[in-house]
């Protein structure tokens, strides 16, 4: 008789068989990658979205470019010391920068850009793909407060 | 006779222990090898350059993969202060993990020293951090530092893995 229950293994088997998009690592996509190239696998809508947002930033903001950090392994491999980054619908986006040095920056820095990074929250927030944006700058409008947040958008896709 | 005669001399040698360790303080902190700031500009994450930077770690946080250290082993840096000659003092740290799931108390291997009066020494020790993290997410490292029986400080290392 055929087992009707879920292995405890199906999730993982579930990632396991996952096979995602790589985020194009060509330059002229208005972003910069600050993880190794295994760590930026996402969904196809995932990866979609990013590049689009990226480009409209790109434009609209005369050549600022977007760090893009992690978003998942191409089969959904767990990605420690990341508690979640395995179903392909979460990437890592630093905050802007006053200088526009491709370099890391928090909320409390001098060359934090409160500015850039409230146009660059306003232009995810209207993809429908975006679900939640962890981020610790509460002057900015439509994010979510969440420990560790002061250094990079925790972006959340819906598909 | 003889085992009174060993009796006597373990307990002279444990009361010589805790006498020397009443006059002994300790200081500790963490510190690890990182990317400088100069580094971090422009980082290539697939070639990325070695780490040289010495820098004091007051949490351990994976939010940025550059931006702020996450090492593999962290170092434990003990300064020791003793108001009298210490001679082959065993200076022994364990460490503990509090919070997530549940991960075993280490011992460590000891460093023995011997200190002079009022001249402080540091003693480092290399902890390996990496797996315990990865697999049980804790939050908190906590090194204690003894001389025989007797807790001469601790260090807190909050931990912050990525969600």
């Amino acid at each position: 008789m055929a087992n009707v229950h879920s292995p405890p293994h199906s999730r993982h088997r579930q990632h396991a068989l996952a096979n995602f998009v790589l985020l194009p690592q060509v330059s002229g996509n208005g972003y910069y990658p600050y993880s190794s190239t295994d760590r930026q696998y996402g969904t196809q809508a995932t990866v979609d979205t990013v590049v689009k947002v990226a480009r409209s930033f790109f434009s609209a903001n005369r050549g600022l470019k977007i760090g893009i950090g992690d978003l998942c392994f191409q089969h959904g491999a767990p990605m420690p010391p990341h508690v979640s980054h395995r179903d392909g619908k979460e990437v890592d986006i630093r905050p802007m920068r006053t200088d526009r040095l491709s370099a890391p920056v928090n909320i409390h820095d001098a060359h934090y850009d409160r500015a850039a990074t409230a146009r660059l929250v306003a232009l995810l927030l209207a993809e429908p793909n975006v679900h939640r944006i962890l981020f610790n700058d509460q002057k900015i409008a439509g994010v979510m407060r969440w420990a560790g947040h002061d250094n990079h958008l925790h972006v959340k896709m819906n598909r | 006779m003889a085992r009174l005669i060993i009796a006597l001399l373990l307990l002279m040698t444990v009361r010589t222990a805790a006498l020397a360790a009443e006059n002994i303080s300790a200081r500790a902190h963490y510190e690890c090898i990182w990317w400088s700031t100069e580094q971090m500009a422009n980082f290539d994450p697939n070639h990325p350059p070695p780490r040289k930077t010495r820098v004091r770690l007051d949490r351990w946080e994976y939010s940025d993969p550059v931006g702020v250290p996450h090492p593999d082993t962290v170092t434990l840096v003990v300064m020791l202060t003793s108001s009298g000659v210490q001679k082959n003092l065993d200076i022994v740290v364990r460490t503990q993990w509090l919070g997530g799931r549940p991960a075993k108390a280490e011992a460590l291997t000891s460093h023995i020293v011997s200190l002079e009066a009022g001249v402080p020494k540091i003693i480092e020790f290399q902890l390996p951090v990496k797996a315990t993290i990865d697999q049980n997410h804790p939050k908190l490292l906590r090194s204690s530092i003894w001389a025989g029986a007797k807790e001469l400080s601790h260090a807190d290392l909050p931990i912050t893995v990525g969600d």
